[in-house]
């Protein structure tokens, strides 16, 4: 579970930095203005990938229950990760410049 | 605003107000419901024993015999230990127990007793009904004597996935504020904590309360499962259920070798025994009802075995139809009995957060109308904010009064169990006294009282049992140890939040009197 | 003041035809059609009667929910009443009749 745990609030944590209002917390910057296709793919890969990860140790059923049961419990955490410890999100602003400029070369 | 988001809203914001306080209560409960076995280990000290490598039916089958006998009951039925309760649980029709206040009519209640895993003698009677109490709330309201308790729930159920649609359907911006929680500003803080906690969680609250009303589907729509079989009285039981039943013939006869009878039936299934219930004991009619153990699917299979007693000969297998499989598979969704325990702690969590939803919904409502209420010189943020707290805090009081009571009151008082509850429930009439007399400052010592109980319980069950922290994580008792923790973890967070709010006080608008 | 309400939930009495009709008529009415469907499908596809009473029935909790969260969006209160409680008679009226018809074997 901790592995379905990891990879959807990281999903989670790309897609709120799409969002101005969460990128502003968690960098203190303002956001280059750019439109974003990246992110929300690298995402919902990650979303993905967890799901993967859940059905194959637990099987169909119970792997898809985990999977859905993870995804609320990853995206409440990381609203209060971005409401008590935004900066935790940095990282991920990293990440997501480091992928912007890769790609723009 | 649309004259159907006004509906909706309207819907939403009145269904709350009346049936916070009972969804509350079905939230606590139920999240509970998840640990009532290890619960029921803390409340019931002589049931913590170790699960022995073999166990046998026929050792057990005299002592089950003899208390059916002894309440005149047609039938026994016993729950194989497992490692969550390692002893044979063994329920009767019985007019009587230590729960019952007066002799009710024969049968019409079930009496519980445990037997030891390894002998099959009966052990010390609990004089609790302990977790089961917590878990029969949830559902049925812990009514025993007359089913009634089972409408409401369905009702808020219903209610509540109108509060699901609705809160949905009137969410200004899902995507904008998706992740938002605003603690900072006052203004904002319960509004987003209870958006956030709906939205986030809403495949969860919307299937675990659609599930749970689905779960007495035969109660609740009598009419479509007669009406189709037209004059055939049970037509939809005989056809659906189709579950093998004799009368008694009055003709005493040795019962044949029990375990035999649950090989045969685990070798059929591929999975083991986990529940026997014997028909007409003792009797030349007396038939065996074999269940498999239920822990290792999703489904709640009630696929059964029927075993002639005298003989050890099987009778009937019956096995579930497609449709009936559905319904048992979504009852399994909100059981969630099989071993999991990702899964289980998740379900905990997000029953706990399904409380957060509604008390942060109470705050919102009390939040958005302090001001107005307090000018106009309206009673209604009054009265709503102490059953806020009574159905919240109280309720939590309530809890741990009954843990603490089952601690302190003396097993050999005869209806110590029906006691227990009457301490469950006289403490969260205090706390709702405690909060229309005290508006003020209700949160604060409510918050602070449930940090005092539990550290209380704690040092209750080491006291009473001997069985303190340390000793139970020793021998891995993890049940026992497990409902320590979340007692220290609750008062901790008890702790930190009347600090919080001890805090917020000082900022108070002042109450009309 | 926040969000007055709409004005068909103005008033106490408005308000408790309503409740009434989400609650208890759209209950009915949601049995009614579960036992109707339940009737119809076994006579048209031969499904087993067990079988069909379970997908209605299960088909049912949701009709319910719709019908009694649609007691309190339609504005006109006597199309609410006559829709519910007519439809809850009705419905079983039409289920018990079909079943009489078709004469009911085990």
């Amino acid at each position: 579970m901790g592995g379905v745990l990891a990879l959807t609030y990281a999903g989670f944590c790309l897609l709120a930095l799409c969002q101005d209002r969460h990128w502003t917390a968690a960098t203190g910057r303002k956001p280059v203005k750019r439109p974003s296709r990246l992110e929300p793919v690298l995402a919902a890969l990650l979303i993905l990938g967890g799901l993967t990860l859940s059905l194959y140790r637990d099987g169909i059923i119970l792997g898809l229950i985990l999977w859905i049961t993870v995804l609320t419990a990853s995206a409440l955490a990381v609203t209060f990760t971005l409401s008590w410890r935004p900066t935790w999100l940095r990282p991920f602003a990293q990440l997501s410049k480091w992928c912007q400029r890769v790609l723009s070369d | 605003m649309t004259p159907f988001k006004a509906s909706m809203l309207w819907l939403h914001t009145w269904f709350g107000v009346a049936l916070g306080a009972l969804l509350f209560a079905i939230f606590w409960t139920g999240s509970l419901s998840v640990f009532y076995k290890e619960i029921d280990r803390w409340m019931m000290p002589m049931t913590r024993l170790q699960l022995p490598a073999s166990v046998s039916l026929d050792a057990m089958r005299p002592a089950a015999d003899a208390l059916a006998h002894g309440a005149n009951a047609p039938h026994w039925k016993v729950y194989l230990p497992t490692t969550k309760e390692p002893v044979h649980n063994v329920i009767y029709p019985s007019n009587t127990d230590s729960a019952t206040l007066f002799p009710e009519a024969p049968g019409s209640i079930m009496a519980r007793r445990f037997l030891d895993p390894n002998t099959g003698a009966p052990l010390e009677d609990p004089g609790t009904l302990a977790g089961d109490f917590l878990y029969s709330f949830h559902f049925k309201l812990a009514l025993r004597r007359f089913p009634v308790g089972y409408y409401p729930v369905a009702l808020a159920g219903m209610a509540m996935l109108a509060l699901i649609v609705s809160g949905t359907l009137v969410h200004g911006r899902i995507i904008a504020n998706f992740f938002l929680f605003r603690r900072q500003k006052k203004a904002r803080a319960s509004l987003d904590l209870h958006n956030a906690v709906g939205i986030l969680g809403l495949p969860f609250h919307f299937l675990i309360t659609l599930t749970g009303i689905i779960f007495f589907y035969n109660l609740h729509y009598p009419l479509p499962l007669s009406i189709p079989y037209g004059e055939e009285a049970g037509g939809y039981n005989r056809e659906a259920i189709a579950a093998y039943a004799r009368p008694e013939a009055g003709i005493p006869a040795e019962p044949a070798s029990l375990d035999k009878m649950a090989a045969e039936a685990a070798r059929i299934w591929g999975r083991p025994v986990g529940t026997v219930r014997v028909y007409h004991p003792g009797d030349q009619n007396a038939y065996a009802l074999m269940m498999p153990r239920d822990d290792s699917a999703v489904s709640d299979i009630r696929d059964s075995l029927f075993f002639d007693v005298p003989s050890g000969e099987l009778l009937y297998n019956q096995v579930a139809k497609p449709a009936l499989a559905t319904e048992r598979f979504i009852v399994g969704l909100h059981l969630i009995h099989f071993r999991h325990w990702p899964v289980r702690w998740l379900y905990f969590l997000l029953g706990l957060s399904g409380c957060v939803l509604i008390a942060t919904g109470f705050l919102y409502w009390l939040e958005s109308r302090r001001k107005r209420h307090t000018a106009l010189g309206l009673r209604g943020v009054r009265f709503v904010e102490g059953l806020t707290v009574g159905s919240t805090t109280g309720v939590i009081i309530a809890t741990l009064a009954f843990l603490i009571a089952n601690r302190l009151l003396p097993s050999t008082m005869p209806v110590r169990a029906a006691a227990e509850v009457g301490w469950f429930y006289f403490g969260w009439l205090a706390a709702y006294a405690h909060a229309w007399l005290r508006p003020g400052s209700a949160w604060y010592e409510q918050a602070k009282t449930i940090a005092v109980l539990a550290v209380a319980a704690v040092v209750l069950n080491a006291t009473t049992t001997g069985d303190h922290l340390l000793r139970t994580i020793a021998r891995g008792d993890w049940a026992v140890a497990g409902v320590d923790m979340m007692l220290l973890v609750s008062a901790g967070i008890a702790a930190v939040s009347a600090k919080v709010l001890s805090r917020r006080q000082v900022a108070k608008v002042p109450q009309v009197g | 003041m926040p969000n007055p309400a709409p004005d068909h939930l103005q008033r106490p009495w408005a308000i408790a035809v309503r409740v009434l009709s989400a609650a208890v008529g759209s209950y009915y009415v949601s049995s009614g059609l579960a036992a109707l469907g339940a009737v119809i499908l076994v006579a048209a596809t031969g499904m087993e009667r067990s079988e069909a009473v379970m997908v209605n029935v299960l088909a049912a909790f949701l009709t319910y929910l719709i019908l009694a969260m649609w007691a309190f969006c339609e504005r006109r209160l006597l199309v609410v009443n006559t829709t519910i409680w007519l439809g809850a008679i009705a419905t079983h009226a039409l289920a018990i009749f079909l079943v009489s018809l078709s004469g009911v074997t085990t």
